[in-house]
């Protein structure tokens, strides 16, 4: 018990800012996001056994992170099976104002829809490659690329068209 | 390698060490230009997600989080709901039933295994952590429901740390040399069967709330912020 607990601390005391960060952006709520931080790192707790490699342990939380949130999606659904529109909570607390053409990428990017901004994040805050995406996402590399390619061409061009940008014009 | 499949390239990945990539920016100053701004854009990209601020002490509440709901299906799997005005009535007695007791007798586990972490722990817990200030130390202590009106002297850390498998805050007081340890555990910590207890000085104080564990070497350190302890912490 003590190794494990001694293991989970040391698991969340080093990932947690990323996992939140990771959060707020694929969330864009940061509430919310913390909500489901909490339930991932809960989740974390009962599956520790299973997390062998520990290299792989942030990729393993997204994962984790990212079936809580589609949990969270079922529950709503759920809930409030009336609701025609989701309408997406833009929480511009959570990022500071910064740069008029750091709120024009802001901007850009909670426009992106979920399936080319979850891989762009991915790469764009963690480095990590078309493979590894692929493999948290469960899709395959080349769909992971074409996604990425995608996500950045239309950032230039949501870019290119805010009156915001300032040098993000090449 | 054409235009359109370096443009696909470079925007798929900025950070792309792929040697034709890098050849065909190289004999094109335009393919050069465009592969800059991607790479300028993904670093400005990369900066404002990693600047994303997270709460304050969000790794303290998720250990918490983990070690109340832990401790709720160990220790009270058939616990019912109580009704708000038992909260209010416990509120009331908290000042009236904080109570100190002196241990030439304690409980050998949970002090064996708190000395074990004073002994193993307070030279990592001391380098590894700054200076606490007294807001500090309520955030880590409003996770039991506490909070200290004042401070209580020198604190030299305040970091959460599990004893016998449950969540405890640990604060270190005095100095470096002669560090006295004092653990705030959750109330429903068994203290168990009181026993001698030879290798340290120690005082437990009783909240409502929490339990107190104040040990040290010096007796008249121990005594002296177990005091402290007793007439500033509130729960």
């Amino acid at each position: 018990m003590n190794n494990k607990y001694s293991k989970y601390e040391t698991l969340v005391r080093a990932f947690h800012s990323d996992i939140y960060r990771y959060a707020v952006w694929l969330i864009k709520d940061a509430t919310i996001a913390e909500d489901v931080v909490q339930e991932t790192f809960m989740r974390a707790w009962k599956s520790l056994d299973s997390l062998q490699d520990e290299k792989a342990a942030k990729a393993w939380l997204i994962t984790i992170l990212r079936r809580e949130n589609a949990r969270r999606f079922e529950r709503k659904q759920f809930d409030y099976v009336d609701d025609i529109e989701d309408i997406p909570l833009v929480d511009d607390t959570a990022i500071n104002d910064g740069e008029p053409e750091q709120q024009a990428l802001h901007n850009a990017i909670q426009s992106l829809s979920d399936e080319y901004r979850e891989p762009l994040i991915l790469q764009a805050m963690f480095g990590y490659s078309g493979e590894e995406i692929a493999n948290m996402l469960e899709l395959n590399k080349n769909t992971v690329m074409t996604r990425l390619f995608r996500a950045r061409n239309q950032l230039k061009t949501l870019l290119a068209d805010d009156p915001l940008r300032g040098q993000y014009n090449g | 390698m054409d235009e359109l499949t370096f443009r696909r390239a470079v925007l798929a990945d900025p950070q792309t060490r792929d040697p034709e990539v890098i050849a065909a920016a190289k004999n094109n100053p335009q393919l050069h230009a465009f592969w800059s701004d991607i790479k300028a854009q993904d670093n400005a990209l990369s900066k404002m997600l990693n600047a994303t601020p997270v709460p304050n002490n969000l790794a303290d509440k998720l250990l918490w989080q983990n070690q109340a709901q832990t401790s709720v299906a160990e220790f009270s799997p058939a616990k019912r709901q109580r009704p708000w005005y038992y909260a209010i009535a416990a509120s009331v007695v908290i000042g009236l039933s904080a109570t100190m007791f002196y241990l030439p007798t304690k409980d050998r586990s949970i002090l064996d295994a708190a000395y074990a972490h004073t002994q193993h722990k307070h030279v990592f817990e001391i380098l590894t952590s700054t200076t606490p200030t007294l807001d500090d130390i309520n955030a880590k202590l409003s996770t039991f429901g506490g909070e200290l009106a004042q401070g209580i002297g020198e604190v030299l850390s305040a970091n959460f740390c599990s004893i016998k498998d449950h969540q405890s805050l640990h604060l270190l007081m005095g100095t470096q040399d002669n560090p006295t340890s004092v653990f705030v555990l959750p109330n429903h910590v068994d203290m168990g069967q009181l026993q001698e207890f030879n290798e340290a000085t120690a005082h437990i104080i009783e909240f409502d709330d929490a339990k107190i564990l104040v040990l040290g070497d010096v007796a008249e350190t121990v005594s002296s912020i177990a005091l402290q302890i007793h007439q500033e912490l509130s729960f």
